[in-house]
């Protein structure tokens, strides 16, 4: 049984002024929102730009918003969208720039969590073979920036991935600088520009909840500025062994 | 890169981010709400103040003010303003306790507990309102 659904994809062309184009197809509705977006391509429009890769969830490179949502549209199904008859409409995701079409530029989300360490890929001590190996749940889709207000109105807030990485070091350092760390995301655009809305947890496909790390940063700040009052000396943030 | 991304058609579209709340969670649709209500709150107060400066034209002419704010009408705008302040401290009371981590997970029971308190605060305070 194959459903007719309209696609409404977002086009951007350098130097054109955005619009959204219409595509008919027909799909099964147990087959992804990316099957559609894969058919179109290859049926009736090559010049549609996208990014994906894995097909399940496990690159985060195929990031868009459906109806309004962040959502991988490779684990996305056609009938948890739409209806029979129905339409679907494929925006790219927010707070990054865009290349084109559906593709954004999400380097800079990579820049930033170079900055706090890059704790979510991690060398593997004592292998023979420098792999480098995935500790972490998050897959660096970048959905939780999209989605987050914050992200939206401040471009140097370092959003939802990165503070929940900082957290990350600072639940485990491994020898980072857990202080250099926290007087990053204790800063004018770090955890405490967060307006609890929670979309981040809501929209992250890896169950990395990352508005309860940034609650748990906060939690961290306060102890430690706490501290600084009844300390003598000049005010430092201090390594303090994290028990979670 | 496309090099007109920063139009201020598009900059105002990604500002705006904060208000369309359809298809999101509770709590970026909290977070809205609590905006709009700031808003509204502090044009009360700019209103407020311009109320208070009607002393400056005698006692006669505040106490005219007076009169009219204790009718029907604008005791339903009170009851407004308590609702805009007990929703909006009492969502504030949710935020601190998840900024200290408690019941980060729950935060939306935590939401819809402290909203049923604020109805009751709500109601007490509407009828103290009309047996003035």
């Amino acid at each position: 049984m194959s459903w007719r659904v309209r696609y409404q994809i977002f086009r951007k062309t350098d130097g054109a002024p955005s619009t959204f184009d219409t595509f008919t197809i027909e799909i099964r509705p147990d087959e992804t929102v990316l099957d559609g977006i894969e058919r179109i391509w290859a049926f009736q429009d090559r010049t549609l730009v996208f990014r994906h890769a894995c097909h399940h969830a496990s690159c985060g490179s195929c990031g868009v918003r459906v109806n309004g949502v962040e959502t991988l549209p490779c684990v996305t199904a056609i009938q948890d969208v739409t209806a029979d008859d129905g339409r679907v409409v494929v925006e790219p995701m927010r707070n990054f720039p865009l290349i084109r079409d559906l593709a954004v530029d999400v380097s800079p989300m990579f820049s930033r969590l170079r900055e706090v360490g890059m704790p979510i890929v991690r060398g593997v001590e004592a292998t023979d073979r420098q792999a480098m190996h995935r500790f972490e749940n998050c897959i660096e889709c970048g959905l939780c920036l999209s989605a987050c207000p914050v992200a939206a109105t401040s471009s140097q807030y370092l959003g939802p991935a990165i503070l929940a990485a900082a957290e990350r070091v600072v639940q485990e350092p491994r020898g980072a600088s857990v202080p250099l760390i926290l007087e990053l995301v204790g800063g004018e655009h770090g955890a405490w520009q967060c307006r609890s809305t929670f979309e981040c947890s809501a929209v992250c496909p890896s169950d990395v909840d990352p508005a309860e790390a940034i609650m748990a940063l906060r939690a961290r700040l306060i102890r430690e500025r706490l501290r600084d009052l009844f300390r003598r000396g000049p005010a430092r943030l201090q390594e303090e062994p994290h028990a979670r | 890169m496309l090099d007109d991304v920063d139009r201020p058609a598009l900059r105002w579209r990604e500002s705006a981010a904060w208000f369309p709340v359809r298809r999101r969670g509770l709590g970026f649709r909290v977070f809205a709400f609590n905006r709009i209500v700031a808003l509204l709150l502090t044009a009360y107060l700019a209103m407020h103040f311009a109320v208070i400066s009607s002393l400056y034209l005698g006692e006669p002419a505040y106490d005219r003010l007076m009169t009219l704010f204790r009718s029907p009408p604008f005791l339903a705008f009170d009851v407004a303003l308590i609702l805009a302040l007990v929703y909006h401290g009492l969502d504030g009371i949710r935020l601190v306790l998840v900024t200290l981590t408690v019941g980060t997970r729950h935060q939306e029971k935590i939401f819809w507990g402290l909203m049923a308190a604020g109805l009751v605060i709500l109601l007490y305070a509407t009828v103290r309102l009309f047996r003035i």
